[in-house]
């Protein structure tokens, strides 16, 4: 199921994480790819990793 | 690893959101994530802690001119929205992961596929039966335990689990993942790793690349030459859209 949520400020654009994931993300670097115009809603692909797990990822 | 993924999809932009603490490693991120995007111009990039939000400009550079913003106090429009619509929200990741740990009451599975594989083609063709049987009242309701464990054999014979591979579509495959969750974490040992891959195949063609992930990391945990759990962490980790499975091959 794809749903589309609107995001008016900046504060709901992190607010609205946790419908793109399941959980609330903490510690984390979140990646979102758009489509459309940055004044539409937001879609599309989202990339998430623990800080540590990245910097180990590096590491190899 | 980050900006590889953006730049493998087709994007009109990018949301970059570093959610810690720490304004140092934020920056450093930051910096780094926007130096390897290719083209793909940079619509927003932010750090959040508990209680603030602050803006980059789009070079990812710290945006000291921009104001710092109070997150709202209450639960946002978008997670009552998607609440009201079905998802389940967990309170954090590791919540989320613990679903996918191990509560093994299935011994014996490699031998009990062992014994069938040996048995002859009409002993898997009967297994396949089953297990789709299975598969199909799952869709209606419960399994019993039994159901179950004809599922954990069946995700350990490589024609068969293929046969049951190549049923799982977008549109069944969020169900599906969530049945072979529940058979793996039911499984012991090596065995278990069929049952996740599957069930973090299904996660992942359902486009919940959060709980694929957990389901490969335990199969993996599992059995680290698992072929396909193995398949499955590749696409998870080059972060490649459910949209570019065409199926397996007839």
């Amino acid at each position: 199921m794809t749903s589309t949520y609107s995001a008016s400020t900046v504060v709901d654009v992190v607010e609205a994480l946790p419908t793109l994931f399941g959980f609330t993300p903490a510690d984390s670097f979140v990646a979102i790819v758009t489509e459309g115009p940055a004044t539409g809603s937001v879609s599309g692909s989202a990339s998430t990793c623990p800080m540590l797990r990245a910097s180990t990822r590096r590491l190899r | 690893m980050i900006a590889g993924h953006m730049n493998t999809h087709r994007q009109d932009g990018v949301v970059l959101v570093a959610l810690t603490a720490s304004q140092e490693v934020a920056d450093t991120l930051m910096a780094g994530v926007v130096t390897y995007l290719s083209e793909a111009p940079v619509v927003l990039a932010l750090r959040a802690d508990d209680a603030h939000v602050w803006e980059y400009d789009r070079h990812g550079r710290p945006d000291h001119g921009a104001p710092v913003h109070d997150r709202h106090r209450v639960v946002s429009e978008a997670v009552v929205q998607a609440v009201t619509e079905g998802q389940q929200i967990w309170s954090s990741r590791e919540e989320l992961a613990a679903l996918f740990e191990p509560a093994p009451i299935f011994d014996g599975i490699t031998d009990a596929a062992a014994f069938i594989e040996a048995d002859g083609q009409g002993a898997t063709e009967r297994l396949a039966l089953s297990a789709t049987a299975a598969l199909e009242e799952a869709a209606t309701g419960d399994l019993l335990v039994y159901q179950y464990r004809v599922l954990a054999v069946a995700a350990q014979i490589i024609s068969v689990r293929d046969a049951i591979w190549s049923t799982i579509t977008r549109e069944t495959a969020e169900a599906d993942a969530e049945v072979w969750r529940a058979v793996a974490i039911k499984t012991a040992g090596t065995a278990a790793a069929g049952p996740y891959a599957l069930a973090a195949f299904g996660y992942w063609l359902a486009g919940d690349g959060a709980r694929a992930a957990m389901a490969v990391d335990q199969a993996m945990n599992a059995n680290p030459h698992h072929s396909m759990g193995d398949l499955v962490r590749t696409v998870v980790s080059l972060g490649l859209a459910p949209s570019t499975w065409k199926g397996i091959p007839g």
